[in-house]
């Protein structure tokens, strides 16, 4: 089995409202799979079609060889699942839930929470009621990561986490391919996969858009760059730099597009002294619409 | 109490239910102590005074016996009352009012399957029901004599099983239209309606021949404690009820299974 997940025409829809419109999709056993698109793209329809939260209204989906709803505790046991939005009755400790959890899954070594709750600087004793989104974040992380599954389906992992507390958990994901597992982690923001994954899909209003290495779409990744010089510049210095469209210069500032590296542009802006220097994170929305208008309007 | 989903869903209601069995304990205290206060001429008098509806309505009508008076409000309008909106409340939760906070996504991606899920949080239920029962039961046990209750041991705590057992009918109403739906608010008006509905149809049914025949049909016919007190449990009319709860709550597994478990 090549596949930890193969989705054939994998549909949804509710009424006439067509949440994931016919997906075809294929995550690799051991790879960190990348699955963005904006909110309400969706992701997490997506992912709930595939632990059989959802059912679908078309198309089938197999998860790591299995049958979501004919094999569902088959496969459950050999997931680890964050939902998107994690909620837990609050008059419990983390060390109680995760317990309680680890019954269900047939016992899970305290030890393996307890690891897991220190490299997250998660309290185990409070009461999950009295703790910020963020530790109750992490409560679900633990959760997920705590069997050491097969395959893990994070959606939207790092919401609510600071970012020392996203690098850690960057490093669990990288730790958690060298043993092997695969990762399937859902997010609206590029830049918070492109560290770990090696592909990634984008899907806007329920169609898949494009497939492909993390380093190929983070190269066709838009952003907007501001730049501002402590006085006029000319408007023509900027003209013609590779990867920069749209330009702008009002008086001592200059707004552009930037696609793929950013050299030309620093390079160009050095000339002048720069107070300050403001690159937006690459818009979804429009990466993907540069990556389907094709390479003539990016080069 | 975190090995398994139905200890735990009692480990999480435990000081709601710790409540519950408290005032069941105190109610039955109250109302049964009365009784000496119920069995005078006065009393009765009071009673022949009121419209014959609205008596037989309520059970009134033997009200100076012990058996009619604890049917009649222990065990009778208040108890039922009680217990009902008890396992609307533990019934409406067990599935939609998980599901509209959304901690049920977690369990339900758990390796368990969505069966148990249900017949665990029936077993909760029932569990819950029967400590309503127990406690009812002691509550009365408590001034049996001082009260002058003369109903045997037995016949009292086969009124409170038969109690619990309605209890654990309108509960199951309740999950099930839970697992159709998850909505808690809709949930909690549809056992209400289910509970209110069965009480008045026992109630004003039999005063209209010709939907005399009606009363059948509710679960508070079948139950009647009064007819409990003084004969013992109708094996017959206990079974059908714990049959009717069995039925609701397959319905419940089997329309749970189906359908999409809505998130957050």
């Amino acid at each position: 089995m090549a596949e930890a997940i193969v989705t054939d025409k994998l549909s949804k829809s509710y009424g006439k409202f067509l949440a994931l419109d016919s997906l075809d999709m294929e995550v690799r056993v051991g790879e960190v799979y990348g699955f963005l698109g904006p909110n309400g793209a969706g992701k997490t329809t997506t992912i709930r079609l595939l632990l059989d939260v959802l059912r679908p209204s078309g198309g089938s989906a197999r998860v790591l060889g299995l049958d979501p709803k004919n094999d569902n505790v088959e496969l459950l046991r050999r997931i680890g699942y964050l939902p998107g939005d994690f909620v837990v009755d609050g008059r419990q400790s983390p060390r109680q839930y995760l317990t309680y959890l680890g019954n269900l899954r047939g016992g899970v070594a305290a030890l393996a929470v307890e690891t897991l709750a220190d490299r997250l600087s998660l309290d185990l004793d409070l009461q999950i009621g009295s703790l910020s989104k963020g530790n109750r974040q992490k409560v679900g992380l633990v959760q997920a990561f705590m069997h050491e599954p097969e395959l893990l389906v994070l959606d939207e992992p790092t919401s609510g986490l600071d970012p020392l507390m996203a690098r850690e958990f960057l490093a669990l994901v990288d730790e958690a391919r060298e043993a092997g597992q695969t990762v399937f982690m859902s997010s609206h923001i590029l830049s918070e996969v492109q560290h770990v994954a090696d592909r990634a899909a984008i899907i806007r209003e329920g169609k898949l858009v494009a497939v492909d290495e993390v380093e190929e779409l983070r190269a066709r990744a838009m952003r907007r760059v501001q730049v501002t010089f402590d006085r006029d510049v000319p408007g023509d210095a900027f003209a013609s730099i590779d990867g920069v469209t749209d330009v702008v210069v009002q008086e001592n500032t200059l707004h552009c597009r930037l696609v793929g590296n950013a050299d030309g542009l620093v390079k160009a802006a050095s000339r002048f002294t720069v107070v300050d220097f403001i690159s937006e994170e690459p818009d979804l929305e429009e990466l993907f619409f540069h990556y389907y208008e094709g390479d003539d309007h990016v080069a | 109490m975190l090995r398994d989903v139905w200890t735990k869903t009692l480990w999480d209601q435990r000081r709601a239910l710790l409540g519950w069995l408290i005032g069941f304990v105190a109610v039955a205290m109250m109302y049964a102590g009365f009784f000496q206060f119920a069995a005078t001429p006065e009393y009765q008098e009071l009673i022949d005074s009121m419209p014959a509806g609205l008596v037989e309505g309520f059970g009134w009508d033997d009200i100076s016996s012990p058996a009619g008076y604890l049917g009649s409000t222990v065990y009778g309008l208040l108890g039922s009352a009680l217990i009902a909106v008890m396992t609307i409340g533990m019934g409406a939760k067990a599935i939609a009012g998980s599901e509209e906070d959304g901690s049920l996504e977690v369990l339900i991606t758990m390796p368990v399957t969505r069966t148990k899920v249900v017949i665990d949080r029936t077993v909760a239920l029932l569990l819950a029901a029967l400590g309503g029962g127990v406690a009812v039961f002691i509550g009365v046990l408590a001034v049996r004599e001082p009260a002058d209750i003369d109903i045997s041991i037995g016949l009292l705590a086969a009124a409170s099983l038969g109690l619990a057992l309605l209890g654990l009918l309108v509960g199951a109403f309740t999950i099930m239209v839970g697992a159709f739906v998850g909505k808690r608010g809709l949930v909690v008006g549809a056992g209400a309606a289910f509970a209110v509905l069965g009480f008045l149809v026992n109630a004003l049914a039999p005063q209209v021949e010709q939907i005399a025949w009606l009363e059948n049909l509710s679960p508070f016919h079948w139950y009647d404690a009064t007819g409990t007190l003084g004969d013992g449990l109708d094996w017959g009319l206990t079974l059908l009820t714990v049959a009717v709860a069995v039925a609701f709550v397959a319905v419940a597994v089997l329309a749970f299974n189906r359908r999409d478990v809505r998130g957050t």
